[in-house]
C-alpha cells in the first residue's frame, strides 16, 4: 500500500484534499481489517517473550496471523473496557479477565488459566540469601517493584511486603515501575539494588544475555505467592477463527512445553 | 526493524491526513477570527489556543471518555463501522485534528489579517464576489500562511505522544506511532532502537522548523497562552 | 433612461457627519470639490457601497443599491463600477498585466473601442506590464489603476484624485484621453479632485462639499469662477425648502423659516437646498436670512 507521499499539498484546493485524505483514511482502515484470519493478542508484560514464541509457532503451522501487544495487565484491561480492538486477553491475574466477563466484554466459557507464574525477590550482591525483612536496610529508592495498581506481579509483591510487616512509610517510597519486565532490567543495569521479578523475566533476560541472575541471589515465593495467569477470548472476536485457534492451542502439549520452559508452571486443572 | 518502519509509515500517514483535513477546517475559522469584530472572538481564540497549553494527557483523557464505545459519539461510530473509535487510527485522526488545531489556525489567522481590507474593496469594485475575492485575492496572498500552517501541523502531529498514549494505545499498524514506539523501546530497555528513532525524529523536527523560518520567517506567528 | 444618481442619507464619521440629499443626472459628468476631510472620498465610497454604516438610499439608473441600512442590496461587485482610489490599490503580489487581467476577466461583455492594447498604449504602460505592482512609482500606479478600472467596462466610473502623482505632461494627456473616451464609451463619471483645471475639462456639473454637507452645487464653469471665498470658508448652512415654482417667469419660491423668497434658479419642487449668503447678494434674500449664531459670513 505505498501511495504517494502526502506532504505539503498546499496547492491542492481544499475540497480535493479533503476527499483525498478521507479516501486514504478509509483505505487504511479497511486494509487493517481486511485480512480475515488475523488476531490481536493482548499479553501481560511478563508473558511477552513466550507469547511471541507461541505466535511464531502457530503462524508457522497455520494460515493465521497474530499480533502480540504487550502491556501491564491493568492497563490492557482498561484499554479493552475503553474499546481497544484486541481479540484475546492474556492477563497475569484472574481478576481482570473475570471483570471483563462480568462486563460482557469476554466469553465466560473461554476463561482458563494458561500459566502460573512465580514471583521472586532478586537481590544481587546482598547480605547472603535475600530475605524480606532485611530489605528495610536498603534505601527505598533502590528497591523496585511492578506497580501494584495495575500489575499483578506488583500486587503479589506488595502483599508479601505488607505481610512481612515492613514500615509503611518505607513501603510508600519504593520505586514502582510500569510492568514486571522492567524490574529485572533495572536491577541488571544497576539502577536498582533489589526488586521483585518474575521467573520468566529472568529466563528471558538470560536468553537475551541482558540479565544474569545467580541462583543464590533470588528468593522464590512459589508457595506463598503463586501468580495465576488467566486468559479470555473477547466477545468482539467470537467469530474470529484465528483467535479461537489460539485459545484452543493453549492447552496442547507443544505449547504447554513452551510455557513451562519459560519459567511457568502449567496448571492441570481446568476452571 | 519492520515494526519501526511501520511506525514511521503510520506516523507519516497520521500527520498527512491530519494536515489535509485541517486545511479546510481551519480556513473558515481563521478567516472569521481574522476579520470578525464579534465579542465572542476572544472566547473562540482561547478555545482554539487551548491545545497549546493544555497537558496532552488531559486532552487524551477527555477524548477517551467522549469517544468511548459507551459514549454517544463512540457508540454511533461502533454502529456505523463495527469498530471502536478509541484505540483506532480514525480516533487518532480526530484527536490529532484537535491537538494540532492552533498550529494551523494561528498562522492562517495571521496571514489573513495581513490582507488589507483596501485590497479587498478594490477587488470588489472590479466585479469580484466575496467567494471570488477569497479564492483569487486572499488565498494567493495567504500562501505563506498555508505553508507555515501545514509544516507546523505535520511536525506537531508527528510528535504527538500524551494524547496517543491515553486513547490510542500501542497497536502496531493502527496506533503505534513513532513516539509510542520510542517509549516502548525504552520500556523494554531496547536503547539502541530508541536512539535511532529518537534521533531521526529530532532531525526531522529541526528540519521542519528551519524550513518554516527560512521561507516564512518574519510572517510566522504562534501565540503562546 | 436618464442617469439619475440619488443619494439620500447620513453617515456619522469621527470628525463630521455626512448628510447628503442629492439627485443628479449623470448624463453630464459630475465633479466633487472640497477641502481635505470634507467627505469627498466618503461620498464616493457610499456610492460604491463600501460604507455599511451609511443609513439612507443610493440609487442609480433606477436600481436601488443601498436601502436604509441594507448597504448591499446590490453589493459592490454587482454595481458595474470602475473605481480608482486615492491610493491606487493595485493587487499586491501580481504584475501589472495580472491586475489588468483581473479586471478584464470579470468585466461584462460590451461593445467597446477601448481594447487593452489601446489603453496600455495611451496610458504609457506598455513597458511596465510585466513589472510587479509593488515596483511602480506613484504616477505609474495611478495610470495602471486607471487602465484597470476602465477595463472593468464600468457604467459608472468613480475617480478619486486619479492624476495627483503624475507629472504635468502625463496629466494633460490623460485628461484629454478621458475627455475623449468617456462620452464615446457612454461611461458616467464622478470625479473627485482639488485641481480646478481637471474639473473644468472633465466635468459639467460640480458639487462642493464641506464638513459632510453639500455647500454648493451647479455648473462646473460657473462655480469655479465664483470667488474662492465661496468654497473655502467656515460657513454655517441654512436650509430652505422649495415651495413653488413658477415656470412662466422662471422663478422658484423658497420658504425660509416663515418667510418666502424668490430666486431665479432651477430647482425641483420639494427639494431642500442649502443657501450661502454672499454679502453682495444679501438684498435678494432679505435681512432675515441670517445663520445662527451671529457669525459674519464674510
Amino acid at each position: 500500500m505505498s501511495t504517494a507521499r502526502l506532504l505539503h499539498v498546499v496547492r491542492c484546493p481544499p475540497v480535493f484534499a479533503l476527499v483525498r485524505g478521507l479516501i486514504l483514511t478509509a483505505l487504511f482502515c479497511m486494509g487493517c481489517s481486511a485480512i480475515a484470519a488475523e488476531a490481536r493478542i493482548a499479553v501481560a508484560a511478563n508473558f511477552r517473550e513466550t507469547a511471541m514464541a507461541i505466535a511464531a509457532q502457530l503462524e508457522a503451522k497455520s494460515p493465521h496471523r497474530y499480533q502480540v501487544i504487550v502491556g501491564s495487565t491493568g492497563k490492557l484491561a482498561s484499554q479493552i473496557i475503553n474499546g481497544a480492538p484486541f481479540d484475546v486477553f492474556m492477563a497475569a491475574d484472574r481478576r481482570r479477565p473475570q471483570q471483563l466477563v462480568e462486563r460482557g466484554l469476554a466469553l465466560a466459557a473461554s476463561e482458563q488459566i494458561y500459566a502460573v507464574g512465580e514471583l521472586g525477590l532478586w537481590w544481587p550482591n546482598g547480605p547472603g540469601t535475600p530475605a524480606l525483612d532485611a530489605l528495610a536496610t536498603l534505601e527505598p529508592r533502590s528497591v523496585c517493584v511492578a506497580n501494584p495498581a495495575f500489575a499483578p506481579y506488583g500486587e503479589a509483591a506488595w502483599e508479601l511486603l505488607q505481610r512481612a510487616g515492613l514500615d509503611a512509610d518505607w513501603l510508600q517510597s519504593i520505586v514502582r515501575v510500569d510492568n514486571v519486565n522492567l524490574v529485572a532490567g533495572l536491577i541488571a543495569q544497576g539502577q536498582a539494588r533489589a526488586g521483585f521479578v518474575a521467573r520468566s523475566s529472568l529466563i528471558a533476560g538470560k536468553r537475551q544475555g541482558t540479565v544474569a541472575a545467580a541462583d543464590g541471589d533470588v528468593l522464590w515465593f512459589a508457595e506463598q505467592a503463586p501468580v495465576d495467569q488467566a486468559m479470555v477470548l473477547l466477545t468482539r472476536a467470537e467469530t474470529n477463527v484465528a483467535a479461537q485457534h489460539w485459545v484452543q492451542q493453549m492447552q496442547t502439549p507443544p505449547i504447554r512445553e513452551l510455557i513451562q520452559r519459560d519459567g511457568y508452571r502449567v496448571s492441570v486443572k481446568q476452571d | 526493524m519492520s515494526g519501526d518502519l511501520q511506525a514511521v509509515w503510520l506516523t507519516a500517514l497520521l500527520a498527512a491526513t491530519t494536515t489535509l483535513l485541517l486545511v479546510p477546517i481551519a480556513s473558515p475559522l481563521a478567516w472569521w477570527l481574522a476579520r470578525s469584530a464579534s465579542p465572542f472572538r476572544s472566547f473562540v481564540e482561547a478555545v482554539v489556543a487551548m491545545p497549546l497549553v493544555l497537558p496532552p494527557t488531559v486532552l487524551g483523557f477527555y477524548l477517551l471518555i467522549m469517544l468511548n464505545p459507551e459514549s454517544v459519539v463512540g457508540g454511533l461510530w461502533v454502529e456505523l463501522t463495527g469498530d471502536s473509535l478509541t484505540f483506532s487510527f480514525s480516533g487518532l485522526v480526530i484527536a490529532s485534528i484537535i491537538y494540532s488545531l492552533p498550529f494551523m489556525v494561528q498562522p492562517l489567522q495571521a496571514a489573513f489579517r495581513a490582507v488589507p481590507e483596501s485590497v479587498l474593496e478594490a477587488a470588489a469594485t472590479l466585479g469580484a464576489s466575496p467567494r471570488d475575492r477569497w479564492l483569487n485575492v486572499v488565498l494567493p496572498m495567504a500562501k505563506r500562511g498555508y505553508l507555515t500552517g501545514c509544516v507546523l501541523t505535520f511536525a506537531h502531529t508527528v510528535g504527538e505522544f500524551g494524547v496517543v498514549l491515553m486513547m490510542g494505545g500501542n497497536i502496531p499498524g493502527e496506533t503505534r506511532v513513532l513516539s509510542i514506539a520510542i517509549y516502548e523501546h525504552v520500556e523494554t530497555l531496547n536503547y539502541d532502537a530508541a536512539h535511532m528513532l529518537a534521533l531521526g525524529l529530532l532531525c526531522f523536527s529541526f528540519l521542519s522548523l528551519w524550513l518554516v523560518y527560512r521561507y516564512a520567517g518574519h510572517r510566522f506567528e504562534v501565540v503562546r497562552g | 433612461m436618464s442617469r439619475q444618481l440619488v443619494i439620500e442619507g447620513s453617515l456619522q464619521r469621527a470628525r463630521f457627519k455626512l448628510e447628503i440629499d442629492l439627485r443628479i443626472d449623470l448624463s453630464d459628468a459630475l465633479g466633487i470639490l472640497g477641502a481635505t476631510g470634507a467627505g469627498k472620498t466618503t461620498l464616493l465610497r457610499v456610492i460604491a457601497g463600501l460604507e455599511r454604516n451609511f443609513f439612507g438610499r443610493v440609487e442609480f439608473c433606477g436600481d436601488l443599491w443601498h436601502d436604509g441600512n441594507q448597504f448591499d442590496r446590490v453589493p459592490t461587485h454587482q454595481r458595474g463600477l470602475g473605481v480608482v482610489f486615492q491610493d491606487s490599490r493595485l493587487l499586491p503580489g501580481r504584475t501589472v498585466e495580472s491586475n489588468l487581467a483581473f479586471a478584464m476577466r470579470r468585466a461584462p461583455t460590451r461593445d467597446t473601442k477601448l481594447a487593452c492594447e489601446t489603453l496600455t498604449e495611451a496610458l504609457d504602460l506598455n513597458h511596465l506590464l510585466t513589472q510587479p505592482a509593488e515596483m511602480l512609482s506613484g504616477g505609474e500606479r495611478q495610470r495602471a489603476a486607471l487602465a484597470r478600472a476602465l477595463l472593468a467596462r464600468p457604467r459608472l466610473l468613480l475617480l478619486d484624485e486619479p492624476l495627483s502623482a503624475n507629472d504635468a505632461d502625463h496629466r494633460q494627456q490623460l485628461i484629454a484621453r478621458l475627455a475623449e473616451w468617456l462620452p464615446a464609451e457612454d461611461i458616467s463619471l464622478v470625479y473627485v479632485s482639488h485641481a480646478a483645471n481637471e474639473l473644468a475639462q472633465l466635468t459639467q456639473q460640480l458639487i462642493v462639499l464641506e464638513r459632510g454637507a453639500v455647500m454648493a452645487r451647479g455648473e462646473t464653469e460657473g462655480l469655479l469662477d465664483a470667488p474662492s471665498a465661496l468654497r473655502n470658508r467656515e460657513v454655517k448652512p441654512v436650509t430652505a425648502v422649495v415651495t413653488a415654482i413658477d415656470l412662466a417667469c422662471g422663478t422658484t419660491t423658497l420658504q425660509l423659516a416663515d418667510e418666502h423668497h424668490g430666486v431665479v434658479s432651477e430647482l425641483a419642487l420639494g427639494e431642500r437646498v442649502v443657501l450661502q449668503r454672499e454679502v453682495a447678494d444679501a438684498s435678494d434674500l432679505g435681512a432675515s436670512l441670517q445663520p445662527e449664531p451671529e457669525k459674519n459670513q464674510d
